[in-house]
């Protein structure tokens, strides 16, 4: 099989992505792997080479470039430093960060560690859907309890906001 | 807190135990960012000053920050920076940067946070030999504590949001200092560093630049960020870390077992030159500095002890060197007073090369 990029040597590194069951594909060769500063060690070249191989330079019209509205990065300067520019950026560019994300952690989903809030609010985001669904199936008395627990996760909540105004 | 006080401690990652040897040291760092900020090389020059100013009051005032001290990188000299990195405090793009970025430091050395790095904090915790698990609840307790205080750049599904994406997640990056001088020295050093690299985790030289590792230490570290806890990417990686000091372990003992004479030989040559040479480079002294470690792992030399080794290895950094000696030397003059440096400590320590 030739190399997709400069079509002419044989293809010995082949890269594959999977976002949302699409499978894409890519195969290239050593030199174009080594040009593009491809290096299975180094997860930072891994990035460079992922956002550098996507779309050609040209294909990209400035005009309809797509920016970030809060820090003004352009999908252009993402690419080029493969950093992004503010917390926004990874909702900006989440179509180009998905199969960057999966080839380099094989996952997009954080497991582990969250700031107490945030742990709160998700823990409350679980239950009233767990809640919606007893009543959904008509289990009044499981959704009773539900809401209860409810109410004692909101009053935590409020407090613990209320305690991290305080400081 | 000056710079020049740090000198006279020993740094915070040499043990000053006589440690078993192979694992040198153990480190964790967390990268975090603050919600509503650009990242620090997005952001202008004012606001990086003006968030640097932030996070340091914030860091500051964490209790399990003991006797904090701030080193702005806009005010230290080349110099200055130099001994931070040379003690593993600041990386080198640290090192780069002005005023706007800097370094909180506990005064133990143990527990540091670079602020306006790549990511607007650095949370990094580091002990001597195999401690990655009380590394990481050190680091760990540092960042429950500054979350209080700092309201964190975090999704639900990415979890904390970084700079590079390579450290999105938990940003965290455990890795550890090993030394490996007997898979060096029966050529299987390359093929494990390749096998690391197959099971996800990143290797490289301690000292010295790309690939090339000086005196047999490797830094090992975990790659993947998303997808894991924290206490399974630290578990695999002590669980990866048991393995190849086991195969240390046995290579030595192949090495004692059926080169004895080669290895007799290395470590008696190192402490010749040691104790004689007139010039040294830092990669030269590493390297010897290396061999005598290993000697006195084996058993082979007797005299010296290994935080005297450790000692003798960062004082003789560049950084160092040139702050002991009060002014700024070419690479040749630093040869010169490193070699006298270390004849010095070695006829001390009764090492003549006779």
């Amino acid at each position: 099989m030739k190399c997709e990029v400069c079509n002419s040597a044989e293809a010995s590194v082949h890269f594959k992505q999977v976002v949302d069951g699409v499978v894409r594909e890519l195969y290239v060769c050593q030199g174009c792997a080594a040009k593009n500063g491809f290096d299975v060690q180094s997860p930072m070249a891994l990035t460079d080479f992922l956002f550098g191989m996507g779309v050609p330079e040209n294909q990209l019209d400035p005009s309809s470039e797509k920016t970030c509205p809060s820090c003004n990065m352009t999908l252009g300067q993402f690419r080029k430093l493969s950093r992004l520019g503010c917390a926004r950026c990874y909702e900006t560019f989440s179509e180009q960060l998905e199969p960057v994300l999966h080839a380099m952690h094989r996952s997009t989903k954080h497991v582990g560690k969250m700031p107490a809030g945030e742990k709160l609010t998700s823990e409350i985001v679980a239950m009233q859907r767990a809640m919606e669904k007893a009543v959904s199936c008509e289990d009044f008395e499981e959704a009773a309890k539900l809401r209860d627990v409810l109410h004692t996760l909101k009053a935590d909540s409020v407090q613990g906001n209320e305690g991290g105004n305080d400081q | 807190m000056i710079v020049d006080e740090l000198l006279k401690k020993p740094g915070a990652w040499l043990s000053r135990d006589d440690e078993p040897g192979i694992i040198l040291s153990s480190r964790v760092r967390l990268a975090r960012n603050v919600r509503g900020v650009p990242f620090p090389a997005q952001a202008r020059a004012d606001e990086r000053i003006r968030s640097c100013a932030t996070l340091r009051d914030a860091c500051n005032s964490v209790p399990s920050l003991v006797h904090p001290f701030f080193f702005d990188m806009g005010s230290l000299d080349p110099l200055d920076k130099a001994i931070l990195k040379e003690r593993r405090l600041i990386s080198r793009e640290l090192a780069e940067k002005g005023e706007g970025s800097g370094l909180i430091v506990a005064e133990n050395e143990n527990t540091a946070i670079m602020i306006n790095e790549e990511d607007h904090l650095r949370l990094q915790a580091i002990s001597p030999g195999a401690d990655i698990l009380s590394v990481w609840k050190r680091v760990d307790a540092v960042d429950t504590e500054l979350e209080s205080k700092i309201d964190y750049a975090f999704s639900p599904r990415l979890g904390y949001l970084t700079s590079c994406p390579s450290n999105v997640g938990t940003g965290l990056r455990a890795s550890v200092m090993l030394h490996l001088p007997g898979l060096h020295l029966q050529g299987e050093a390359e093929a494990v560093v390749r096998g690391l690299g197959k099971i996800g985790l990143a290797v490289r030289g301690l000292f010295g630049e790309g690939s090339q590792a000086f005196g047999s230490m490797f830094q090992v570290s975990n790659q993947v960020t998303l997808g894991q806890d924290e206490e399974s990417i630290i578990k695999h990686l002590v669980t990866v870390i048991e393995e190849v000091v086991g195969h240390e372990r046995n290579a030595r003992m192949r090495l004692l077992e059926n080169r004895r004479a080669i290895v007799m030989d290395k470590v008696a040559r190192a402490v010749g030159i040691l104790a004689k040479a007139r010039m040294l480079s830092s990669g030269e002294a590493v390297e010897l500095l290396s061999m005598l470690r290993m000697g006195v792992e084996f058993g082979v030399v007797t005299g010296v002890r290994l935080p005297e080794i450790n000692e003798i290895m960062l004082t003789t950094q560049p950084g160092h060197l040139q702050k002991t000696e009060k002014q700024t030397l070419g690479p040749m003059e630093r040869d010169e007073v490193r070699a006298e440096i270390v004849r010095r400590r070695m006829s001390d320590l009764g090492f003549t090369g006779d």
